[in-house]
């Protein structure tokens, strides 16, 4: 499914890095930059962003929502392509923006022309620049959780994989239920608590009933729920974003736990 | 029935904490789920099948007058009578005038969640009639006095032991030492104590699970044959459907009856499946004298205008809740009124009002799960969020949460002012959650640190990384697996 | 009925106007819908419902034994006394049907097949019922059951054991041919009328129900069985 390029240059990438990644685990997104300039893009990282907006437009406040939307479009949309490490994120820019958007004669029309140009990382490499496989070494045992947007709004489920079977020495094993949510849900999560746990307990039930030494995602929010649960159970399962793992910035052990 | 949605939160930790119901829960991803991938993974068709589906319903939608004027033209052609009501309290007035009119004192019921919505049977006991539901799962419900906690399965939430209990307690008059542990004896018990019923119920009440315009027909699918009982053996039959309930033509049914099941319970088709179109003619040895349609409103025009006409598609076939994490974990009676699951978190806001039932459109990780096996491709998560920009406006959630949002978004439109503070921000934040003496004072989301751990951030941010060095990969990631938070 | 009943209709068609912007006498509108009713066009039919006959013939008689319902086979209807007998002797019944008075069944020498034959419709107490099915759809093995003195829609829930005649030639692969079929027999595919029969049962299996812990248990109301006798002439 490679798109053409407009022109023979390298094509001019936007990296939307996004809140997640930026605050918490910014190696993602040096992980994410190595991956697209393997792959022949010349990046940047425009300094006008912030957040997709996703927390104020699930909490019902679209008017805020739309004010960044309007910003990232603003900051974006002269790039050939606006790659963002994250399903969620990326679904929130490519779909949502033109539903927020819609009904502003100024702004309709530009949301959907930026959202033609917006991709998550993976699908991404796969879809669009044509990469098969990646030049990494890591011989561990390795489970997948697909996050949900990316899944259901972006169809995201066969292209991790496919490069992760070109990780050399990587026992990637599936989940009994890769698809099930992790009860992340952004402020679901906060503000349903209870709840978020009872749909995190059977994932990560699912999680260690395949002995994994590593557990591989594509979205950060997912990632930090599920590790957090791991951690406060003490399970010995190291949790890492796809990005890290193709771009071969994961450790060949797992880490030892320090103190 | 009376609500208790907003009670929402206390309804989840309670249905949390509920062993039985735990248990009796497990039955949904291992029955319906996989049931429903294996109906759909013998049709090849079914995707194509519920792009038609849909096409149907958004069809007659947009020419809902025209199809309902049509189809109670050929009800009255055939002898039945039809009746439109406004509002469930007017719809109940009809069933009850029928009934006095008619002498009735028994009344049999096939399963229909729009007389659950309407509160019918209530209102028929408060007139001195017998109520009976002949459906097995409300029948058991109706004997323990509960609401039905999924719309096809109406009694999921209970296990076997359960329903042996509200048996020997309710059937007196059968042996007290009767063998009664295994399903097949509550079945035939069940079977022998509705017979009577049946024979001698003097008014048969259904719903529809569709209206055929063409015909003037009423469609009911069940697996047991009561409904089929129900409107065959009294003398009076009433239906009682939605006006949403409509389709065009018979070859529209079928397409619909065609992912139906396979949706709700993945089989192939029900066992019963029935075309019902007035009374009797002229001679038929059996089926009522007297036929009744009730057409309800009860707010669907009001959907029909609104943001959320795409509602109106649902046929009731369950998928949504059986594939919802959230039902999975805590069922029905958590919603707190008739309809429960997405389609009840979209249902019950425009029933009970956004501001008894608000939770629910919240309650939701927007998995999406339910949109994507939806046979009628009802937008759910789109709807719910429709919902949450209402209860925001109205200030219905936390005003906390709302200011912290207006300060973040605030932030988030400076980016350089953003990225600066949130660079020497996580920095110190990253070094407070590592130390148990600083973490305390962390404001950390409860809701969070009750069941996990709160994320350590790596450090410095990644603007603030790649401003000073470019693409050096500096995480300090080992940090991150020391313990943090409270 | 009161005026505020009547009321009701003026209003709730009225809301529905509003809603959808339109108007009742628009006469394109009218026009598109009169012309869906009338054209009774096909959707979509899956590739299984239009399968040729050998092929879906198996399929009816697959698809009733996967839901439960056993299946046999007879040349012509005098032979549907021997059939019934040897059901009802399977199963240490006793010989006493309920049935209506379809023609098929004037061909059958019921004395000399020892049966007990009871004309009309069933009660509470009627053991076992025959009725048979002008149609069937092969699709999901389904039996299609009109209403009249011929078949009494109560033989089809009431008794325990239920038994269909159905000759292999009504088996359609769609329910879209068995529909079109029962529009024939009835009449109303000519002009004016629409007489489809008081009720059509589509007959899939003997009754059951998944209530209890999502445990299959058949019989729940309906009959507990269902058996088809096929006439393949």
């Amino acid at each position: 499914m490679k798109e053409a390029l407009q022109t023979n240059r390298r094509p001019r990438v936007g990296l939307f890095v996004t809140c997640l990644v930026d605050l918490f685990r910014p190696g993602v997104g040096f992980s994410t930059l190595r991956l697209l300039e393997d792959a022949g893009c010349d990046v940047s990282v425009p300094e006008g962003q912030s957040c997709c907006g996703q927390p104020a437009y699930n909490i019902g406040e679209k008017q805020g929502a739309a004010e960044l939307a309007r910003m990232t479009i603003g900051n974006f949309e002269k790039y050939d392509y606006v790659v963002a490490p994250s399903g969620s994120c990326a679904a929130m820019l490519k779909r949502h923006y033109p539903v927020l958007l819609k009904g502003d004669p100024a702004w309709e029309l530009r949301a959907e022309t930026f959202s033609r140009k917006v991709h998550e990382l993976v699908s991404f490499l796969t879809d669009v620049m044509g990469v098969k496989s990646v030049d990494v070494k890591l011989k561990r045992r390795a489970t997948y959780h697909d996050a949900c947007s990316g899944l259901r709004e972006l169809a995201i489920s066969s292209q991790p994989r496919t490069l992760l079977a070109t990780v050399k020495g990587l026992e990637l094993v599936e989940l009994n239920d890769a698809q099930a949510c992790c009860g992340f849900g952004g402020t679901f999560s906060v503000n349903y608590g209870d709840l978020s746990n009872a749909i995190l307990e059977k994932k990560v039930a699912d999680v260690l009933d395949r002995e994994p030494d590593l557990l591989i995602g594509g979205d950060l929010g997912c990632l930090m729920n599920i590790e957090g649960k791991l951690k406060r159970m003490g399970a010995q399962v190291e949790v890492r974003h796809v990005a890290e793992v193709l771009a071969g910035d994961v450790g060949q052990k797992l880490p030892q736990r320090e103190g | 029935m009376k609500t208790r949605s907003s009670n929402f939160k206390a309804n989840v930790a309670e249905a949390l904490h509920d062993g039985q119901l735990q248990k009796a829960l497990k039955n949904v991803p291992d029955g319906f789920v996989a049931k429903r991938a294996k109906a759909r993974s013998k049709l090849p068709e079914f995707d194509a099948l519920t792009l038609e589906a849909r096409q149907i319903k958004a069809h007659t939608l947009e020419h809902l007058d025209l199809y309902l004027e049509n189809f109670e033209r050929q009800v009255i052609a055939q002898g039945g009578n039809v009746h439109w009501a406004r509002s469930g309290v007017d719809a109940c007035d009809i069933i009850g005038d029928i009934c006095q009119s008619n002498d009735a004192r028994i009344v049999a019921k096939s399963k229909s969640m729009v007389t659950e919505e309407i509160a019918l049977n209530g209102h028929l006991e408060r007139m001195g009639l017998e109520v009976v539901e002949t459906d097995l799962g409300e029948y058991i419900i109706q004997i323990r006095g509960e609401t039905p906690s999924h719309i096809i399965a109406p009694a999921i939430h209970l296990t076997k032991e359960q329903i042996v209990d509200d048996f020997r307690r309710v059937h007196n008059e059968l042996e007290t030492d009767r063998a009664l542990e295994s399903p097949e004896t509550l079945v035939a018990e069940a079977r022998e104590v509705l017979r009577a019923k049946f024979l001698a119920a003097d008014v048969g009440i259904t719903g529809a699970n569709l209206l055929v315009a063409e015909t003037g027909a009423s469609v009911i699918v069940t697996n047991e044959g009561n409904a089929d009982l129900v409107q065959t053996l009294p003398r009076v039959h009433i239906v009682v459907a939605s006006i949403e309930k409509m389709v065009p033509t018979i070859e529209d049914a079928t397409t619909i009856l065609r992912v139906l099941a396979r949706s709700a319970t993945g089989q192939e088709l029900s066992t019963y499946t029935t075309f019902t179109n007035g009374p009797r003619r002229a001679g038929d040895m059996d089926g009522p004298v007297e036929t009744h349609v009730i057409l309800l409103d009860n707010g669907r025009t009001e959907l029909l205008a609104s943001e959320f006409h795409e509602v109106l598609r649902c046929i009731r076939c369950g998928a949504c809740m059986n594939h919802c994490p959230v039902y999975q974990a805590v069922g029905g009676h958590s919603y707190g009124w008739v309809y429960p699951g997405p389609i009840g978190a979209v249902l019950t806001p425009s029933h009970v009002g956004i501001e008894e039932a608000y939770h629910l459109p919240f309650a939701s990780s927007f998995c999406g799960a339910c949109e994507a096996v939806c046979p009628m491709g009802i937008p759910l998560p789109k709807l719910m969020r429709q919902w949450r920009n209402r209860a925001f406006k109205k200030e219905l959630t936390s005003r906390g949460q709302a200011k912290l949002l207006k300060g973040w978004l605030w932030l988030a439109m400076r980016p350089r002012t953003y990225h600066r503070l949130t660079s020497w921000g996580m920095r110190a934040f990253s070094f407070a959650l590592r130390r148990p003496a600083l973490a305390k004072w962390l404001p950390l989301p409860a809701d969070w640190t009750k069941h996990r751990e709160f994320p350590v951030p790596d450090g410095m941010s990644f603007q603030a990384r790649f401003k000073n060095g470019g693409h050096r990969l500096t995480h300090t990631r080992r940090h991150a697996d020391k313990k943090g938070g409270r | 009925m009161s005026s505020t009943r009547t009321h009701a209709r003026k209003l709730i068609l009225g809301d529905i106007r509003s809603a959808l912007k339109a108007d009742g006498d628009d006469r394109a509108r009218q026009f598109i819908v009169q012309k869906k009713l009338r054209g009774h066009a096909r959707n979509l039919i899956p590739s299984r419902a239009m399968l040729p006959i050998d092929a879906r013939q198996r399929l009816f008689q697959t698809m009733l034994e996967t839901q439960l319902a056993s299946v046999a086979h007879i040349n012509n209807a005098e032979q549907i006394g021997d059939a019934v007998g040897s059901y009802l002797r399977s199963l240490n019944l006793e010989k006493v049907i309920c049935t209506g008075s379809d023609k098929i069944f004037d061909a059958v020498d019921w004395e000399a097949a020892h049966i007990a034959r009871k004309v009309g419709r069933a009660t509470g107490d009627d053991p076992i019922s025959l009725s048979h099915a002008d149609v069937a759809a092969a699709e999901t093995g389904t039996l299609f059951l009109l209403s009249s003195a011929a078949n009494p829609t109560s033989l089809n829930f009431l008794p325990e054991h239920h038994i269909v005649v159905v000759r292999a030639v009504n088996i359609s692969g769609s329910y879209e041919d068995a529909w079109e079929q029962i529009r024939k027999i009835t009449g109303s595919d000519r002009q004016g009328g629409v007489q489809i029969p008081r009720t059509v049962n589509l007959i899939s299996g003997p009754s059951r129900t998944g209530d209890i812990e999502q445990t299959i248990i058949m019989g729940a109301h309906g009959p507990r069985r269902l058996h088809v006798i096929v006439i393949d002439e």
